[in-house]
């Protein structure tokens, strides 16, 4: 039981990651991506080619690379996209999301193809081994990465560039012809957020120890919208809340082993019910913005 | 008089209407210039090409003799133009205080992104200059409150401050005193020519022909995107042409 709970900590923390960098782009700045699920693949495959390859390797230099490879990845569809007036971005990054699913599947050399890679070997954090069997550890290892994300993202809300991606939202064209370069405010938004999630795909392939492409599917990235809209766009502590409620609606029959009865397909149902009744009854969510915002 | 900013032959189609057609506008240094016509005229759309929000289909744009023809907003912006529009275009969520910083950002990008590392110090200096401009358009003991809260006049006030606070040296103004009661126009007048007065040059899109009247040395008149009429305020009065264009001939008085 004990390891039940741990384990969907760990999911939850995991999930926590994807909802946090969903809400600093749809939430705080206003861009509606559908990819969280590509970026979290991009960041699980470099984790996994690279210790399965160059193992060991010191934790913050994979820190490094996985953020790197994130937002690259994030660039490369927002500078295209962001540039645009429109909801370019959505379909752009709906296929992109696709593309990457089909690379992963398609280039074997690398990827493994459909098996994916497996035998993902732990992380050592100075002389802790950070290892998935010791769920514990892990959970705290997790946690930490969703708190300094945190931290990180509240001080960018209450920073300068925080009140320009709010003006960004608000009006992209009185913004601009205040001066602002919104093109670049927006990419820099766009790929911090695919460098967090990218940091949730590290987690994950550390966690299982293997990844496959199935597991990045474009259900996933609705997840996470889903549980960003349920707690409330713009407000981080609300995405968390919308990520609990949405890890134990859905991960709790799979790990309590009677997902066999449920079939696999209620979740998509539910999660497009979830969005549906949320627009009507209720588009601010379940907490809604933050009425206290930054008094400096 | 010198020449701040011109056109030549700025042209706007969208498929078969033609917006603004061959316009050549030219807008003095230092003076109040009014831009009015009939709805439809295409004001607005001469705006919107000059500032960098739409493209023209057509002609150039020229300030202080430069080519600024398809320049984005924030780089129109940054060479001293600023603007309001026609429906208030307000970040409705943030407070009154917020809406003017956010015109401050400009002074640079590269340190707005720093600003998440908390090395520079530029927030004082943005925060002094807001305050500066909310004192000076009366809203410094609103500067808490929700845009969207504001009484619309406020409103339209904070439109004005938030564009005033990016220091333009010449300012656009997409009806200023459209809903503003007689007290309020009255108030917008003298604010107008107090900032001609410190030097700035303005641009004005008005139906309130009080206001137009009043406070312009200059007027240009539009009608179906061409200029029909230039002078003062005196000339413009008297130009059959506009007189028509305003009241209408016989054949098209309904339109
Ligand atoms: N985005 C657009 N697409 C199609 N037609 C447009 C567009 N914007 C403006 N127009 C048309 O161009 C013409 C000029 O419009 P504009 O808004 O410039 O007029 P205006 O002089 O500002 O009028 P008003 O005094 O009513 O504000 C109108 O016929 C309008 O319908
Ligand atoms: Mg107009």
């Amino acid at each position: 039981m004990i390891s039940l709970v741990l384990l969907i900590g760990i999911y939850f923390g995991i999930y926590a990651l994807l909802a946090l960098g969903q809400n600093l782009i749809t939430g705080m700045t206003g861009l509606l991506s559908l990819c969280q699920a590509a970026f979290m693949a991009i960041g699980a495959y470099t984790t996994a080619i690279i210790l399965t390859s160059h193992h060991p390797l010191p934790l913050a230099e994979l820190i490094v690379i996985v953020v790197f490879m994130g937002s690259l990845f994030g660039a490369m569809i927002g500078l295209p996209t962001l540039r645009l007036k429109g909801d370019y971005l959505a379909i752009a990054s709906l296929g992109f999301g696709e593309i990457v699913k089909n690379v992963l599947l398609n280039a074997d050399k690398f990827t493994g193809g459909p098996m994916g890679i497996t035998h993902i070997p732990s992380v050592q954090l100075g002389r802790i081994l950070i290892s998935p069997y010791d769920k514990s550890v892990y959970l705290i290892f997790v946690w930490g990465f969703v708190g300094v994300i945190l931290w990180g993202l509240f001080r960018l809300q209450r920073s300068r560039f925080g009140r320009a991606l709010e003006a960004i939202r608000e009006d992209e064209v009185a913004a601009s012809s205040l001066g602002l370069n919104t093109t670049l405010y927006k990419v820099v938004a766009f790929m911090i957020g695919a460098a967090i999630s990218a940091l949730a795909g590290m987690l994950w392939a550390i966690y299982n120890g293997s990844v496959i492409p199935q597991s990045f599917d474009f259900m996933l990235s609705i997840m996470v919208l889903c549980m960003v809209v349920l707690g409330g766009l713009g407000n981080y502590f609300a995405a968390l809340v919308g990520t609990m409620v949405i890890v134990i609606i859905s991960e709790l029959p799979r790990l309590l082993g009677f997902s066999v009865l449920i079939p696999a397909q209620l979740d998509q149902i539910l999660f497009g019910l979830i969005l549906v009744i949320l627009m009507i009854y209720r588009p601010e969510g379940l907490l809604g913005r933050p009425v206290s915002k930054r008094n400096s | 008089m010198t020449t701040l900013l011109s056109t030549q032959g700025l042209s706007r189609s969208f498929g078969g209407i033609v917006a603004v057609n061959d316009l050549n506008l030219q807008i003095n240094k230092g003076i109040i210039t009014g831009l009015i016509g009939p709805n439809g005229a295409g004001k607005t759309t001469s705006f919107n090409c000059i500032t960098g929000l739409d493209s023209p289909t057509g002609g150039r744009v020229f300030f202080n003799d430069r080519d600024i023809t398809g320049f984005s907003p924030p780089r129109i912006n940054r060479l001293g133009i600023a603007r309001t529009f026609q429906n208030l275009r307000l970040f409705r969520d943030m407070t009154v205080f917020e809406n003017v910083m956010v015109a401050r950002h400009h002074t640079s990008s590269f340190s707005t992104l720093l600003s998440l590392l908390r090395i520079n110090d530029e927030e004082k200096k943005i925060q002094i200059a807001a305050g500066h401009w909310l004192e000076r358009l009366g809203l410094w003991t609103h500067r808490d409150e929700r845009a969207q809260d504001l009484p619309y006049g406020l409103q339209k006030r904070l439109e004005l401050a938030r564009a005033m606070a990016t220091e333009p040296t010449l300012l656009f103004l997409d009806e200023p005193a459209a809903g503003l009661n007689r007290t309020e126009t009255e108030q917008l007048m003298t604010t107008l020519r107090d900032f001609r007065d410190e030097g700035l040059s303005i641009v004005i899109i008005e139906h309130d022909m009080h206001l137009i009247m009043n406070v312009c040395e200059q007027i240009t008149v539009l009608n179906f995107g061409q200029m029909i009429g230039q002078g003062t305020p005196k000339q413009v009065r008297t130009n059959p042409l506009v007189i028509e264009a305003y009241l209408g001939k016989d054949d098209h008085a309904t339109r």
